[in-house]
C-alpha cells in the first residue's frame, strides 16, 4: 500500500499520479472507517445535549443549546444515582481484591516451584475458554446456597473469581522477567516472603498491575450477564442493568436515554482519555503473543 | 567475626539426576577471603547460593561459627551477599537500597541513615544517595550493590562474580578495592568467580571446583605450581600448563622417547610443564620436547611460540622477540623443578621425587 | 531444635541434622499466597460448572430434590429445534465475526503502518467501540438501525439507495447479519492494535532483506510480514472466536433472539430456558450448556490444531 507511496512517488516519475492515487484512496478509506468507528459516539453525545423535541424534528442537527440540565435530571429523575453507586463500589471492591489476590497468585507461580503446578496453572487459566453459560446456572443455584444472592457482595466474589485467570495471567508473565536475583537479595536483606511480596514484586510490578487495573474496572464496570442473574433488587443494579431498566421506562424519550448512556459512558471516557496506552495495553494484554 | 565450615555438602535438585554440588567440604577461616573458582556449571554457584541459605542442603551439614545453619533461614543467617547482576531495587534510592536491609533489622530511623551516610561517604557514593539505579552508571551500581553488604556488617560476605558486568578497566581498579575492602573490615569473606586472575590476585585461598566436587583447595600459588590434578593444571594459567601423554616403566617416564623424569610409577602417565618453564635450546639431546614451530603469537610483553610435536601442541612463553622462526624446528628444555605428572586414567598428580632428572 | 555446639565433633551419623527444608520454595509461603485465588476458583469457578454438570443428568425444580432422569435432557435437546436453530446462528456469528474483524483490522493496521498523518490519534479512536458496554452499543445500534430514522437508512436515502432502508433488526433475513456488522464495528479497532503491535515489532531487517530482494509492497505483505504476524491472527481469530461463542448482552439488549429466533443464541437460549420461560427446571439448560462447553472446546481444539499442524510444515 503506502510504504512504497514515498519512495515511487521520487523515484519514478511517470507513476507520480498512481501514487498520488493510492494515497488519496487511502486516505479516504482511513476518513470512511474514522467516521464508521467514531461518528456513532459524536450522534450520541449530541442528542444526550438535546430535548426529544429538538431530535425528532432533526435527530441529526447541531446540539445547540445545550441542555446540560438533562443531565441533572437523568440522575435525580431516576435511580441512576444508585445504579451509578452501585457499579463504582462492586467494580471498585472487586478490582481491589482482584489485584491482592490475584497478584499473590501470579507472585506464587512466578516465583516458586512446586508440585502439581502445572496443573493448577492450567485449571485456573483454561476458565477463560469456558462460555459463562457452563458457569452461570450452577453459580445462581450456588449463591443462592451460599447466601450470596442478589448482594453485591456476592457480586463482587463473582467478579473476583471471572476476571481471576486473565489477571494472574498479565501479572504472571511480568512477575517471571523479574530478576530472582532481586528476591534473593531482599531475603538476604531479611524480609519475610509476604514482606518481599509487598515491598519488591507489587512496587516493581506497577506499570503491569496498573495495567490489570483499568482492565478489570473496564470490563466489569460494562458487565452484563451475571449482574442480571445475580442481582433482582432495583436498589443493588449495577449501572448496565440501570440503563437498560431506564431505556424501558423512558422508552419513546431518546433524549433521555441518550444522557443516560452518556453517564455510563464518561467514567469510561475519561479513564481512556488519561490512560488511553495503559488501557490499550490491558485490553490487547490477553492477545499479544 | 565467623567461620564457616561445609562439611560434605550435596545439593541434587531432582532425585536421581546428577548432582550440582558433590560431597564438597571446606572450612573457611575468621577473616579469610576464599575464593570459589572454576567453568560454569561447575556448582560454585549453588555452593554460595546454600551458604546463603538460598538454596536448601540435600545433605550434609554447613555451620557458621560452630552452629549449624541447615534449617536457618536466610535472613537469620546474618550474612550479606553481592549478586552478579547486583540486584539493586530499581524503585528505591540509593539511600534506601542501602538501608533496606537494616531497616528491617532497626527501628531507629536516624541510626540506620546515619550508618547509611557513613558507608556511602567511605565508598564515594554520597553525591548519589537521592538517584534511583537506573539513574547510575554500572560501576556505580557495582559500588551500591557493595555498600549495601557492608552497611549491614554481616559476618560473612558472599560474592557472586560482582565483576563480570564491569568493563576491564574498571574491573581491575574494583579488584583492587575490595582487596582493600578485604583488609578494612577483615571479615570473612567467600568468592565465587570463573576469572583465574580474580581468584589468584584476591583470594587468601582458592577453591577450585569441577562437576560440582571440590577439585583442590590452596593457597593461589599453591594451586598454580602444584596442581593435585590434570583438570585444574589445564584450568590455571593463560596460557595453561601443557599436559602430554608420556608413559612410565617403573623408573623413568617416557616422552618421545627420551627419559624425561624419574618417578616410581608405571604405565601412561601425562607430563605437565607451564609454558614459562619450557625455553628454546640448540642442543637437541639435552631438549624434553623437539617440534616445529607452528605459530607466533607476539602479545608486547612476552611471544607465545606455538610448537607442533606431530601429535600435539606445546606452548611456549618466549621473551618479546623470539629467536625461533616459523615453520623451524625447534628443541625445549623443562625446568626440571617446574616438571608434573598426572596418572593419565584418574587425572590424579603423581608425587615426583625431589631431584628429578632430565 | 538442637544446635550443636561443635562442628567438628565426630560427624559419624547425620541424623542430627534436621530434614531439608527448602529455603528457595518454602511451603508456607506457596500455601498463604495461593490459598485466596484457589477458594475463589473453587468456590465461584470449580463447583458452579460442576453443579452445571450435575444439573444436566437431573430434573432441578424448586423445593424439590434433585431427581435423577439419565440422559432424556441430551436426548431431548437432540430434538430441540430451537437449540439447533441458536447453535447454527452461534456458529454462523462465531465463524464470519472474526474473518471479518481480522480481515479488516489487518487492513487498517497497514495504513496505520504505511505511516500516514495523525496515526497515534487514529490508533486511539479507532479503539475507542470496544471500551464501551454491549448495553450502550445494543441501544446505540438500535438507533442508528432503526428503520424511520435510523443512521443506515437515512445515509441509504441519501446517496439514493432508499429502496435498500428497511428495519435491519426486525427483518429475520438481516437482523443477524446486522448484529455480526455491531460486533465488527465494535471488535475491529481493538484486532487492529494488536496488529499493529505486531506488525511494528517486526525485525526491521528482515523488511529490508526483502526491500533487497526487491519485493514489491503486495509481495512484501504476502510473503513476508503476513506470514511473520501469523502466530498473532490466529491468535485473534481464536479469542474473537471464543468472544462470539459466548455472545448475549448484546442479543438480549437489541432483539431478545427476534424476529422468529432468527438471532437466538445459545446463551440468550439457556438463559431463556433457565429464568424466563417460568419452567422451573435447571436441569434442561445446564444440559444445553454443557453440550455447548463441549463444542466450545472441540472449536478452539480444532483451531489450534489446525494452525498448529500447518506450523510444523513450515519449520
Amino acid at each position: 500500500m503506502a510504504f512504497a507511496s514515498d519512495r515511487t512517488a521520487v523515484a519514478s516519475r511517470p507513476r507520480i499520479s498512481t501514487a498520488a492515487l493510492r494515497s488519496a484512496a487511502l486516505i479516504l478509506f482511513i476518513a470512511l472507517y474514522t467516521a464508521f468507528a467514531a461518528g456513532p459516539f459524536v450522534w450520541v453525545a449530541s442528542m444526550s445535549l438535546r430535548t426529544t423535541t429538538e431530535i425528532n424534528a432533526d435527530h441529526y442537527a447541531f446540539p445547540w443549546p445545550m441542555h446540560f440540565e438533562k443531565f441533572a435530571v437523568a440522575w435525580t429523575e431516576s435511580n441512576y444515582d444508585t445504579y451509578f453507586f452501585n457499579s463504582a463500589a462492586v467494580v471498585l471492591a472487586a478490582v481491589a481484591i482482584l489485584t491482592v489476590v490475584g497478584g499473590m497468585a501470579a507472585h506464587c507461580f512466578a516465583r516458586y516451584r512446586f508440585p502439581l503446578k502445572g496443573v493448577v496453572y492450567f485449571l485456573i487459566f483454561s476458565t477463560i475458554i469456558f462460555p459463562p453459560q457452563v458457569t452461570v446456572i450452577g453459580l445462581f443455584q450456588l449463591m443462592v446456597d451460599y447466601g450470596l444472592y442478589n448482594s453485591r457482595i456476592g457480586l463482587v466474589l463473582v467478579y473476583v473469581a471471572i476476571q481471576l485467570p486473565i489477571t494472574i495471567y498479565i501479572l504472571e508473565a511480568f512477575f517471571a522477567r523479574i530478576p530472582g536475583d532481586l528476591f534473593d537479595a531482599a531475603r538476604i536483606d531479611g524480609y519475610s516472603e509476604w514482606a518481599i511480596f509487598w515491598k519488591i514484586s507489587l512496587p516493581v510490578a506497577l506499570p503491569a498491575i496498573s495495567t490489570t487495573i483499568i482492565l478489570n474496572t473496564i470490563l466489569l464496570w460494562n458487565e452484563f450477564l451475571y449482574a442480571v442473574v445475580l442481582i433482582t433488587d432495583d436498589d443493588k443494579r449495577t449501572l448496565p442493568l440501570g440503563v437498560l431498566r431506564f431505556m424501558g421506562d423512558q422508552l419513546e424519550d431518546v433524549g433521555m436515554i441518550a444522557t443516560g448512556l452518556m453517564i455510563a459512558i464518561v467514567p469510561v471516557v475519561l479513564i481512556y482519555v488519561f490512560f488511553s496506552e495503559r488501557l490499550i495495553q490491558g485490553m490487547t494484554a490477553g492477545a499479544v503473543k | 567475626m565467623a567461620v564457616v565450615t561445609l562439611q560434605n555438602i550435596v545439593k541434587h535438585y531432582e532425585s536421581g539426576g546428577a548432582p550440582a554440588v558433590d560431597d564438597v567440604s571446606f572450612t573457611v577461616e575468621d577473616g579469610e577471603f576464599m575464593v570459589l573458582l572454576g567453568p560454569s556449571g561447575c556448582g560454585k554457584s549453588t555452593t554460595l547460593r546454600m551458604v546463603a541459605g538460598l538454596e536448601s542442603i540435600t545433605s550434609g551439614r554447613l555451620a557458621i561459627d560452630h552452629q549449624l545453619m541447615n534449617a536457618v533461614p536466610a535472613k537469620n543467617r546474618d550474612i550479606a551477599m553481592v549478586f552478579q547482576s547486583y540486584a539493586l531495587y530499581p524503585h528505591m534510592s540509593v539511600r534506601d537500597n542501602l538501608g533496606f536491609g537494616l531497616k528491617r533489622r532497626h527501628t531507629n530511623r536516624r541510626l540506620v541513615r546515619q550508618r547509611v551516610e557513613e558507608v556511602a561517604a567511605s565508598i564515594g557514593l554520597t553525591a548519589y544517595l537521592d538517584r534511583k539505579p537506573h539513574a547510575l552508571s554500572g560501576g556505580q551500581r557495582q559500588r551500591v550493590a557493595l555498600g549495601r553488604a557492608i552497611v549491614r556488617d554481616p559476618k560473612v560476605f558472599l560474592f557472586d562474580e560482582p565483576l563480570s558486568n564491569l568493563d576491564a578497566a574498571l574491573r581491575v581498579s574494583t579488584r583492587a578495592e575490595l582487596v582493600r575492602l578485604h583488609r578494612e573490615l577483615s571479615a570473612t569473606m567467600i568468592y565465587v568467580t570463573h576469572d583465574q586472575v580474580e581468584a589468584m590476585t584476591m583470594g587468601d585461598r582458592v577453591c577450585i571446583m569441577e562437576h560440582g566436587r571440590v577439585a583442590q583447595i590452596g593457597t593461589p600459588m599453591e594451586v598454580y605450581l602444584n596442581p593435585a590434578n590434570a583438570f585444574v593444571a589445564a584450568f590455571l594459567g593463560n596460557p595453561p600448563m601443557n599436559l602430554m601423554p608420556a608413559t612410565a616403566d617403573g623408573g623413568a617416564v617416557l616422552l618421545g622417547g627420551r627419559r624425561v623424569a624419574a618417578v616410581a610409577a608405571e604405565g601412561d602417565v601425562l607430563f605437565g610443564i607451564r609454558p614459562e618453564d619450557l625455553t628454546p635450546t640448540d642442543d637437541a639431546r639435552a631438549a624434553v620436547i623437539s617440534g616445529r614451530v607452528a605459530s607466533l603469537e607476539p602479545l608486547g610483553a612476552e611471544t607465545l611460540i606455538h610448537v607442533d610435536r606431530g601429535d600435539s601442541t606445546v606452548i611456549v612463553r618466549g621473551p618479546r622477540v623470539p629467536s625461533a622462526r616459523l615453520d623451524e624446528p625447534i628443541h625445549l628444555r623443562a625446568d626440571p623443578g617446574m616438571i608434573r605428572l598426572f596418572d593419565a586414567a584418574t587425572g590424579e598428580a603423581i608425587r615426583l621425587p625431589e631431584e628429578a632428572m632430565t | 531444635m538442637a544446635i550443636p555446639r561443635d562442628m567438628n565433633a565426630p560427624a559419624t551419623a547425620l541424623t542430627d541434622v534436621p530434614p531439608a527444608r527448602d529455603h528457595a520454595n518454602p511451603r508456607s509461603a506457596i500455601a498463604a499466597f495461593l490459598t485466596p485465588a484457589l477458594l475463589i476458583y473453587a468456590a465461584f469457578t470449580a463447583l458452579p460448572v460442576a453443579r452445571t454438570f450435575f444439573n444436566s443428568v437431573h430434573l432441578v425444580v424448586p423445593n424439590r430434590p434433585d431427581e435423577w432422569v439419565g440422559f432424556t435432557h441430551y436426548a431431548e435437546l437432540w430434538t430441540d429445534k430451537i437449540f439447533w436453530k441458536a447453535v447454527h446462528n452461534t456458529l454462523t456469528w462465531a465463524v464470519a465475526a472474526p474473518i471479518l474483524e481480522v480481515t479488516i483490522a489487518t487492513l487498517l493496521a497497514l495504513c496505520l503502518y504505511a505511516k500516514v498523518p495523525f496515526a497515534r490519534f487514529l490508533r486511539v479512536a479507532w479503539f475507542t467501540p470496544v471500551l464501551m458496554s454491549y448495553v450502550v452499543v445494543g441501544i446505540l445500534w438500535m438507533w442508528i438501525l432503526n428503520y424511520d430514522w435510523g443512521a443506515l437508512n437515512e445515509i441509504l436515502r441519501g446517496i439514493g439507495l432508499g429502496g435498500l432502508a428497511q428495519p435491519w433488526l426486525g427483518h429475520p433475513a438481516t437482523a443477524l447479519p446486522s448484529l455480526i456488522g455491531v460486533t465488527t464495528w465494535m471488535w475491529t479497532g481493538f484486532n487492529m492494535v494488536v496488529i499493529l503491535a505486531a506488525m511494528s515489532s517486526l525485525p526491521s531487517e528482515v523488511l529490508e532483506a526483502a526491500e533487497l530482494d526487491n519485493c514489491g509492497w503486495f509481495a512484501k505483505l504476502w510473503f513476508v510480514i503476513l506470514p511473520l504476524i501469523r502466530p498473532t491472527l490466529l491468535n485473534l481469530v481464536i479469542l474473537s472466536f471464543i468472544g462470539k461463542m459466548k455472545i448475549f448482552d448484546l442479543v438480549w439488549v437489541t432483539t431478545r433472539g427476534n424476529p422468529l429466533w432468527s438471532t437466538e443464541t445459545v446463551s440468550t437460549y439457556v438463559y431463556k430456558r433457565a429464568f424466563q420461560w417460568s419452567e422451573f427446571d435447571l436441569g434442561y439448560p445446564s444440559t444445553i450448556a454443557v453440550v455447548w462447553f463441549v463444542i466450545v472446546l472441540a472449536g478452539v481444539l480444532l483451531l489450534t490444531a489446525i494452525f498448529r499442524q500447518r506450523d510444523r510444515i513450515e519449520y
